[in-house]
């Protein structure tokens, strides 16, 4: 089975460089969408649907949290696997991901194997 | 600056590169640095605030930086453009993001930082408000030298209210 994962961060080369970690990874990726903030990502899943979303919090318009609080909020994302990858390692902003029920917290720097382990972990929530 | 505070950002230089580009770099020293970077080198800064206040800068000669965005991107990049500048930025980021929990902790309070940024060019100087001095840490790696300086100041302690 493809993997379709839509990454979403503000730096293009920050998503080039999650998107070869997944690679390097072996997972068995399909479509990777891009997003530069929440409110692009909102836009890209009005179209396209993903197993998998990659996101970093500090964005600008809208931010990784923020983004997770919308999905929560939608009967139609409310179960759609989230991973945050991020360099912010503070106890409560962590907490508040994981409130927000998120598959995975991924604190850069990280190995693929990390990143694999978190998509892999992520999907066994959605299967359960 | 007491240099027993630099222990965390040079740990943090090896965990990074040789967690996200597999690479180990090999510190070949530890000085005072005035403010000067190289000729044609990009150097990428971040704020400090709280406890302490400064910066932490990552300067990268430009083969270096170029050797250092294509190795972790897989790219074949021949020039300094965006997504290079990008790349080393992301590096300081994550650099400074993982030594701030170990220097906050020697600190007692935790140091926040700010957005990174990156100059390039081929004659410039990096200087810091007031009598800060920056120590550098070189290193040497399979994808060329580079070197990392911080410069910090304490900030004074509020005074207790009885």
């Amino acid at each position: 089975m493809e993997l379709d994962i839509l990454l979403v961060d503000d730096s293009a080369t920050v998503r080039g460089l999650v998107a070869r970690a997944l690679r390097l990874a072996g997972l068995p990726l399909g479509t990777v969408l891009q997003a530069g903030n929440g409110a692009e990502a909102l836009e890209v899943l009005k179209t396209q649907e993903v197993d998998v979303i990659v996101t970093d919090i500090h964005m600008p318009e809208m931010d990784g949290l923020t983004l997770i609080r919308h999905l929560r909020a939608d009967p139609s994302f409310k179960d759609l696997p989230v991973i945050v990858v991020s360099t912010e390692g503070g106890a409560e902003r962590i907490a508040e991901a994981r409130e927000l029920g998120i598959s995975a917290y991924l604190r850069k720097p990280f190995k693929p194997e990390q990143v694999k382990e978190a998509v892999n972990s992520a999907l066994g929530v959605v299967h359960e | 600056m007491d240099v027993r505070l630099i222990n965390p950002f040079l740990e943090s230089v090896i965990n990074v590169y040789t967690t996200m580009l597999h690479i180990t770099p090999h510190r070949s020293g530890l000085h005072m640095a005035q403010g000067g970077a190289s000729p044609n080198s990009l150097v990428a800064l971040i704020g400090m605030d709280g406890p302490a206040q400064g910066a932490v800068a990552l300067h990268l000669p430009q083969t270096t930086a170029l050797a250092t965005v294509n190795h972790w991107l897989g790219t074949q990049m021949t020039e300094i453009d965006a997504t290079v500048s990008d790349g080393i930025a992301e590096l300081v980021n994550i650099i400074a993001g993982q030594a701030k929990t170990s220097f906050s902790e020697h600190l007692g309070s935790t140091v926040s930082l700010g957005l990174p940024s990156v100059i390039h060019g081929s004659d410039f100087q990096v200087k810091y408000p007031g009598k800060a001095t920056w120590i550098e840490i070189p290193f040497e790696s399979e994808l060329g030298a580079f070197s990392l300086r911080v410069t910090c100041v304490m900030n004074e302690q509020p005074a207790e209210v009885n």
